[in-house]
This record gives C-alpha cells, structure tokens and sequence, in this order.
C-alpha cells in the first residue's frame, strides 16, 4: 500500500466515523422525539404554564377625616443566590469591591471593608440562599437596582430582591394597637385590634391567573376563561380624628414619663354618638420606652376609686335618698364600717357639708356613710346592684374590637356588711375606663346612654357599604332631676373642688378625679400602688365630648387625679376646643365685645371688604391705596397716593401689597424678616429708577 | 448561476453548502434573537440579523479572497499564523476581554472588533499540522522525528487555552489526532497519546471531585457543575436547565415541520441563538430540517474526501482534509450537545451560529478549503496524481 492509498484509507475510515456520529445525532434527536416526546412536551407546559394566586388588595384604614391610618406598600427584600454567585465568580470578583462601598455608604452601619469580607464569606460559604437585607423600601430598591451586581439580576450575580407586601401605618404609634395588626401564617393567626376584627372585610377575596414563565424568571399572564379576578378588600373608616389622637398620645407620653407611670390610657368620646375619636394606650416595655402595646381602655379593670362616687349618687338621686343639699357628717375624717376605716384624704374643716360639697372634695366618708345607711340591707343591697348593673358595669364593653375585660362586680347576694360602703366610693370592684366613660357619657347626653364606637362606616369603591349610627342602649338611664343634680356636682369639682386647675374662662369643664388605690399582684394593698384618673366632659353648658383619663401606678411627682390625669386632660379638651367651631362663640358677639383694629394699609376695596364685614362702614375715595387711622372711636380713611417714578411710603403695608406695588414700578425688591414693613431703605419721596434695589425689612 | 460561478470557482457544491447554511442561519438567527431583541434593542427585531448579514458578508469577502490564493503559499502562512497566535493566546489569557466570565476575547485595536484568540489559533493550528505532516510524510513512523513535531504544536495550543476554555482545548486535541491519523502517523503513536490522554483526563477529573469546592479557582467550578449534571442525567427536572430546555425543543419540532419564527423555546433557552441555533432549527422546522443540516455537513466532508482523493500535492490534501474535519467535528460536538450526546461544551455551529469571530474564522477555513480545490480542478486536466 503506497502512501496515498493509504492516507484514502484512514481518510475513508475518518468519513465513515463522522458520518456514524451524524447518525447518532439524529437517532438520538429522534429518540428524543418519539420516546421521550410525550414526556417532554407534558413538562413544557407544567414548566410553563402555571395557574398563579392574585393576591387581593388589603383595604385600608381611615381616620374619620379621610387620612390613612393602615395601608399596605410594597417592600422588597435582598437575597443572595450563593450558588449563581459561585457559577459567575468572575463577575463577583470584579464588582464587590464597589457594591461593598455603595452598601456602606447607604446603610452607613458597617464599613466598605467589612461588608466586603461579608460578602466573601457569604461568596464561598456552603449556603445556597441568604436574605442579606429586610424591608427595602421602593423607592431605595429603585436606586439600588442599578447597583453593580444587583443590576445583573438573579441568574448572573446572584443577587436578587424579593418583593413583598407590608402593611404600614402612616401615622407610626398613635392608636397603634386599637388599628391593631394581622398575620397569618401556615401556623397560627394572630392579630389584635381592627385589624384583626375586620380582616374578613379587608383581606377581600384573591384571585388566579394562568400565568406562563419565560426567560429572565418572568411570567406573563395568560387570557383564560378560567382566570378570576381578585376582589380588592373593603375599606374601614374608623371615628378616631387623628389630630386629637396625636396631640393626646403626646400628653400621655408626656405625663407618664414625667411621672414614671406604669401605663396609661385616654379615652375621648361623642357624646351624642358614642363614636370614640381618641384612644391612646400606652404602657412601659423592656427598653423603657412607652408603646402602645395593650388597650388599657378597654383590656383593663382596676378599682376605679372616686370616679365611682358618681355612680353612686347617682343611684341615691335616683332612689330619692338624696339630693345636692343633703348633709353629711365627715366626723373627723375617718369612718369605722363593721371593723374596717374608710378614711378622707384630709382632715374636713368642715364636718357637716352638703352632698355637693362632699363630692366636690371627694369625700370617701360622706358617700361611704350615705350608702350604708340606704343600701346595707338586704334589699338596698339588691337595689344598689341594680342600678350598678344598668349603668352598665357588669357586663364587658360592646365595642367593635376584641378584648374587653369582663368588670368584677360580685353579685349583691355575696356581698358582706363591709362591701356597700367601699364600693359605694369605687372598690371591692374593678371596672375598665370605658365603662365608667360610657357612664359618664350618658350624663353629659341628658340622661341617654349610646354604645361606644370605633367605626363610622365601611366602604368599597369610595361607595358606602355598612354604616354604622349610633345605638341606643338606654333611652333614659336617669332622671332629669337626677342628671341636673350630677351636673351641678361635677361641674362644682372643677369650679371649686377637687379640680380647680383644669378651670379656664374659655372652657368650662365638669367632672370627677379619682385616685385609686390599687392592688398588685400577689402584694395586694401593702406597696402604695395608685391609679389617678380624670373623668369628665366638655363643654359644661352644652356637652360634646366626654373623656377619661387613666394613669397607672405614677411613681414620681405626684400621684392625684387632678394634677397627673387631669393635666391630659386639659391638654386634650383644648386641642378640641381649637379646633371645634361649636365651642366658640361667633364672631359677632366678639365684635360686640371688642373694639375694631386698624386694619393694614393696603388696597382700597379690600380693606372696604373687610370693615363691612365688621360692620363698619367707610367713605374712601377712588384711589387705588387707602390708609385708615383712627380718630377718637372714628374711623378715618385717608388717601395714599402712589406716584410714578416716586418711591412712595409703604411702612405700615403687608408684604403681598409691597411687592406688588414696588415690583410694578420696576424695583427689586429684597425681603428681611416677616410681618408687616418696618421700614424701606428708599426714603418715601425719593424720586426711583427701574431696576433698583430696595430692602425692605418686616416685623 | 454559471455565471457567478466564473467568479466563485473550485467545488460548486461547496459553495452550494456555504450558502444553504447561511440561509438556515439567517431564519434561525431571526427567530431566536427576538426575545432579545425587545430586551436589548427596544424591539429592533432585524437588528441582530442584520448585524449577523454584515459579518457573514465580510466572512463572505474573505472567503473569496482566500480561495483566490493559491493554496501552496498557506504552508508559509500556516507557520507563521501558528507562531503568531502563541503570543496571542498568552495575551488574551492574562488581558483578555471578559464576556460570559471567561477570558477568550481580544478587542483588535483601532477596529474594536473582539474575536476570540481560540477560533484563530484553531485554525492556524490544522493548517501549520498540514505544513508538517505534508513535510514528515517520508518518515512519518519515527517518533523523534515525525511525531513529536506533529504533537508538541498540538498541546502547546491546547495548553494555552485550556485554563479559560478547556472543552476547546480537548476539541482541539481531538481534532489535531484525527488529522494526524488522516496524516499517516503510527497508530502505535496514536494509541499512546490516547492512553496518556486518558490518564490525565481521569487524574484531572478526580482531582476536580476530590478537591473541596472553596480551593477551585477560576472556571474549574464550572467544569465540575457541567460534568455533574452531564453524569447525572436522571431524566427529569434535575437535568441541566438547558438540556432539557433544548430536549422539549426538539420533541415540539416532531418529525415534519414548518414554523419558521414559531418556537416557543427560544423564550427559555438561554443562548438560543449560538450554542443551541440547533435545536431552535429542529424545533422550527423537525427533525427532517435538522437532518439536512447533518447531511449538509456531512455532504461538505464528503467533497473534502473527494480533494483528498484528487489532490496532487500531500499538502493540498491535508490541508482540505483537516480544516473539513475540524469543522465537521465542531458541527458534530455542536449538535451533539443539543441532543445532550456528550455535556455542554459551548461550541459554536459553523457558519449557522450568531457570532461575528466564529463566523469570520469559519470562512477563511472554508476558503482555503476552495482554495485547494480549486487548483485541484485547474491540474487535474493537467498533471497525473503524484505524491511528493
């Protein structure tokens, strides 16, 4: 065989070879497709094509002026894919170094070097997948999508965000836990508040879409007649004004820090509707930090203490034991009921007052002694039950979250000879504040007690779906004599009792302090534990609103009614009264009162606009400036003339006049301070040219 | 057409291949770059086609110019193509453009084309192989002086573009054996480096598992992942994502099709548009479509034989029969990888994958390829077969 037989030989057998191998490629192409086929294509389609949740839409929660106190956002977060990290290791090489620095820079908690050695030791760690930050807002997330890495996506670095949804409230910590929260999980649900009690109504009903994936871990949605739609969540407005919500929480922060209280709630109320439009809670945790991490309000009954002596009297009016002017022997100031002392606060320097009188001063004695007499029987005993159970106090709260606390008022059958007279003053019980504010309540409402609410109405679409009014629970829970009589009490409390310090000349107030002691735990009564609280309403004349304030165990700075929860209180009640037309009196009757001012020089009509508004009438020419002045009670307009070219006198103007006036005739002008013009830095007269510069400063 | 082949001269029906592979190029490109199209190019859906037309066309320039030359004076050029290319492999190893994390790119100063050294140094390689087993062919049997000369060039290319590029490297090898088996050399040589060959790919390969996966520096974790998803093909979704992406490929093409534009895969495949054009072409138009491709390939071998056979010059003949078996391989390692034969190697189609280097290589082999023949046609009327 010659060598170029040979080299077509092996040439020949190198043909014959490759040719085998196209065969083989296309037997197994083949192979592929008839044996494997149907397998293959089944798994293109359950690769692809998949039937996803839609999620519904959360509805929100509203404050009653239309703000959002619960809405859901999108919140992302940043995952590390270890094992496509290793897969571009180049990639990650080059680049962390830079995203290191970006991290540091951003979150400014570690430095560039340490997260760089974190993110190495994450790089080669035997781990498949770790979170590496939580809760990226969206609009960081926006930026830091066009980090190195991040920007690679999940298949090449690895890196990858995760979006989910969060629910957030726009107004962080006020009434926090009456909007609640709601988790679900494959475990447990769990949730307090709105949240929890309406969550059938927000969560709305999820949908499902056929869905089909494409490269990039995408999917679009696919038409079927199979999809549905998700049902987006209804929306609960609730009554709570958020302006009054704030500035109470901020009291209560406040005072309880001031006082180094336990916790603390205040509750404030309409007194037509019962709808509740503040309800702050807020109680010390571990970091020593107040939170609203419990509804005191409507969670907890303590001994009410001197708020109950309401109640009491009120039963006495009722049963016609007594009146305003029934007298009371305070002794000495210290009263033995069957071996037990019921003691005032101070020694009386008085010992025969009238009933009013006695509460004004919240008399333990007088109130301890007047049940005795009346109710210590067997039968008053039931009729002072009575009466306790349709103020309401036997029953827990009906009120649209959950949680209320059942009240401790043992039944009149079990009562001993000591139970009236420490009841009749607010112990031997334990109420919650909502109950006595619901009773107060229906005082300051002539005598009607409505049902305390949280929720105005619950809407879908903007459209109205379920409104809630306002229920009735007792049309007439007292007497009009009795309702007079109490008022007059209360109103006696803070005009010249007890609370003298929450009396205004704007703002007259009427209620009652209390300052309970309270037992603790297993020690009961031996450590001075003290609940203060303030109950009233507002105005005296014509009530509004009522509210109570709780402040448990206060440990510094005082631990009575009126200075610890009377001080919120105040606070609270003037915040609405700034802001509630009703309260004010009208314009005209300060007009009536007080003289008119001197209104700023300016333009002609408008100034006329603004004395006949008053009342006033004056004459003033057709010049296009006036100036008033004031001559004896007079009121004498005078013309203002404004040449052209002349810098004219323009103290005395407001600002938006000025720069009208002295930019039209060309200068510039330069502004110091606010208020009216002081002064100009052109002296009137001066003769001005376009493009000058002029100072003018205000006061 | 006769007339434009007085201008194309040499094997017609090499031609007639070039042009149906381009053809099945173009409408696989167009299908396949769509997705990426609207991703990258704001729905430009010609842009890659277009740009792929215009390197086809420069290949095709090339092709011509190349098949022009008298094919004698590519020993010449063989030897200094191959020298050139060794300080050229060293380069883009240590300063090489990175593009899917490996260094296998230059960027041509002044041009700013990149192109990948490895396409070059292939083929530089074949044609220097050609240059010395045309000149060993009287003591081919000799080790010391047949052999090694034929083998060391051989390795010293494979070695330097193992580390960024090892299923090329043991590509290259393969071929360069083949060729030389083409080449006369001793089947006891063969046999030999087969067997080394063997035992350091089996050393190799346990290190790669023995070693733990944190001590793997550079591109070795990705050979060990390609080699574990190819050793484990349990048939379901354990498979390497885009095996079994390019299997429900071609079990959607069936036997008969025709849907040109209509694949469904290349939304899944992640390189649908070079490494697995193949099994977009099956998926679009069957297995009969993807049959006339491997016959394309294999017809084009077949008329490389054919220059074998006719050639006059020992030269002439390797040279036509290692740059057709180096394309005819790469084909095949190509397709082979779609239909998950051998694991993923990420060889590109000759002349039917998206990819201006690849593209432009492919065509200066196809040249000389014509080239050879041509000058076969022009003697063969002439001169009697003689062997130098």
């Amino acid at each position: 065989m010659n060598k170029k037989q040979e080299i077509v030989v092996r040439v020949r057998i190198g043909f014959l070879a490759i040719c085998l191998v196209g065969a083989a490629i296309l037997a197994r192409a083949f192979y592929i497709q008839s044996y494997q086929g149907n397998y293959y294509l089944s798994l293109a389609d359950s690769l692809t094509i998949s039937k996803i949740k839609l999620p519904a839409e959360r509805g929100n929660i509203y404050a009653n002026d239309g703000r959002l106190l619960a809405t859901t956002l999108p919140i992302f977060d940043l995952g590390f894919d270890i094992k496509a990290s290793l897969r571009n290791d180049k990639l990650f090489r080059a680049h962390v170094d830079s995203l290191a620095l970006l991290f540091s820079n951003k979150f400014k908690d570690k430095s560039a070097a340490e997260y760089k050695k974190e993110l190495w030791r994450l790089h080669r760690s035997k781990k498949s997948y770790v979170v590496l930050r939580k809760g990226i807002p969206y609009d960081l997330q926006n930026e830091m999508q066009h980090w190195p890495l991040l920007r690679n996506g999940q298949n090449k670095s690895g890196f990858v965000f995760d979006k989910h949804k969060k629910r957030l409230k726009p107004f962080g910590w006020l009434a926090e836990r009456t909007i609640g929260y709601y988790k679900e999980n494959s475990k447990e649900k769990v949730g307090v508040g709105l949240e929890k009690k309406f969550d059938t109504i927000l969560t709305g009903i999820p949908g499902n879409t056929l869905a089909q994936k494409i490269s990039g871990g995408l999917r679009i949605p696919l038409e079927s007649p199979e999809n549905v739609r998700p049902q987006p969540g209804k929306d609960v407005h609730t009554s709570i004004d958020i302006d009054f919500q704030d500035v109470a929480e901020d009291a209560l922060n406040r005072a309880l820090l001031h006082h180094g209280a336990e916790h603390g709630c205040v509750v404030l109320m309409e007194c037509k509707t019962g709808k509740i439009r503040v309800i702050a809670n807020l109680g010390l945790t571990k970091d020593s930090i107040y939170k609203e991490i419990k509804n005191y309000a409507l969670a907890e009954a303590e001994a009410p203490g001197s708020t109950f002596k309401i109640a009491t009297v009120a039963a006495l009016l009722e049963d016609g034991y007594a009146n305003n002017q029934t007298k009371v022997d305070l002794g000495n100031g210290t009263a033995i009921f069957y071996g037990l002392p019921v003691r005032d606060h101070d020694v009386p320097k008085t010992q025969i007052i009238d009933l009013k009188r006695a509460i004004e001063i919240s008399s333990n004695v007088a109130i301890a002694e007047l049940a005795d007499k009346f109710y210590n029987t067997a039968q008053g005993k039931q009729k002072l039950f009575q009466h306790l159970e349709s103020f309401g106090f036997t029953q827990p709260i009906d009120i649209e979250i959950e949680g209320a606390a059942k009240p401790i008022l043992r039944n009149y059958k079990k009562w001993q000879a000591t139970s009236v007279p420490f009841l009749a003053h607010g112990y031997e019980m334990q109420v919650t504040p909502l109950h006595i504010l619901s009773f107060y309540n229906a005082i300051a409402n002539n005598g009607i007690m409505v049902k305390p609410s949280l929720i105005e109405k619950i809407t879908a679409y903007n459209q109205t779906v379920d409104s809630f009014t306002t229920v009735v629970l007792n049309k007439k829970l007292l007497s009009a004599k009795t309702i007079v009589e109490l008022r007059q009490m209360l109103e006696g409390v803070v005009e010249n009792g007890t609370a003298t310090n929450l009396k205004t000349d704007y703002l007259r107030v009427a209620g009652k302090t209390g300052t309970a002691k309270i037992a603790q735990g297993k020690e009961g009564y031996k450590k001075a534990v003290y609940q203060a609280s303030f109950c009233g309403y507002f105005p005296a004349e014509n009530p509004l609103y009522s509210m109570i304030v709780v402040i448990n165990s206060p440990s510094q700075n005082g631990y009575y009614g009126n200075k610890v929860a009377g001080t919120i209180f105040k606070e609270v009640a003037d915040k609405v009264y700034s802001k509630s037309l009703q309260m004010q009196k009208p314009v005209q009757q300060l007009i009536a009162q007080k003289e008119v001012p001197i209104i700023k020089k300016g333009n002609s009509d408008e100034i006329k606009n603004i004395y006949a508004a008053w009342g006033k009438k004056i004459q003033t020419s057709d010049q296009e400036w006036t100036q008033v002045s004031r001559n004896q009670t007079v009121l004498q307009p005078t013309d203002f003339n404004v040449k052209e070219s002349v810098m004219p006198e323009v103290v005395g103007m407001g600002l938006r006049d000025v720069l009208y006036l002295l930019e039209n005739m060309g200068l510039k002008v330069n502004i110091v301070g606010q208020g009216m013009v002081k002064s100009q830095s052109i002296k009137a007269g001066e003769p001005i040219v376009k493009g000058t510069q002029v100072v003018i400063e205000l006061s | 057409m006769s007339n434009v082949f007085k201008y194309l001269q040499g094997d017609r029906l090499i031609w007639l291949v070039v042009f149906l592979l381009i053809g099945f190029s173009m409408l696989g490109i167009y299908s396949s770059t769509s997705t990426l199209a609207f991703r990258l190019q704001g729905g430009n859906t010609e842009y890659y086609v277009m740009k792929q037309f215009f390197y086809v066309a420069i290949g095709f320039g090339l092709m011509f110019v190349t098949h022009l030359v008298d094919y004698r004076y590519y020993s010449r050029i063989a030897q200094i193509l191959w020298i050139a290319s060794i300080p050229l492999l060293i380069y883009t190893m240590f300063f090489g453009t990175e593009l899917n994390d490996a260094n296998r790119w230059i960027t041509i100063p002044l041009v700013g084309l990149t192109f990948q050294t490895s396409d070059l140094a292939k083929l530089a390689l074949i044609m220097y192989l050609a240059r010395q087993l045309s000149l060993k062919q009287d003591n081919i049997s000799d080790f010391k002086e047949a052999f090694l000369p034929i083998l060391l060039p051989t390795l010293l290319t494979a070695i330097l573009i193992a580390p960024e590029n090892l299923s090329t490297a043991l590509i290259i090898v393969f071929t360069g054996v083949f060729v030389m088996f083409v080449g006369r050399v001793s089947l006891k040589h063969i046999a030999l480096l087969a067997g080394s060959g063997i035992l350091i790919l089996s050393l190799f390969l346990t290190l790669l598992f023995v070693m733990p996966e944190s001590a793997l520096k550079g591109r070795t974790l990705t050979w060990k992942h390609r080699v574990e998803s190819f050793s484990n093909p349990t048939g379901n979704a354990d498979e390497e994502y885009q095996v079994l992406q390019s299997k429900i490929a071609i079990a959607k093409g069936g036997i008969v099709n025709l849907n040109a534009g209509g694949s469904d895969q290349k939304n899944f495949l992640p390189h649908p548009y070079s490494d697995f054009i193949y099994s977009i072409i099956i998926e679009e138009y069957g297995l009969l479509g993807g049959g006339v491709i491997v016959l394309l390939y294999l017809f084009f071998l077949y008329r490389c034989v054919r220059i074998v056979l006719k050639a006059p010059k020992a030269f002439g003949a390797f040279l036509a029969a290692g740059l057709g078996i180096a394309l005819v391989i790469q084909a095949m390692i190509n397709m082979a990888v779609v239909v998950n034969l051998v694991p993923v190697t990420g060889v590109t189609l000759p002349l039917v994958s998206m990819g201006g280097s690849s593209a432009i290589f492919t065509s200066i082999a196809f040249g000389i390829i014509l080239s050879v023949s041509r000058n076969v046609e022009l003697q063969s009327g002439e001169e009697n077969l003689e062997m130098a």
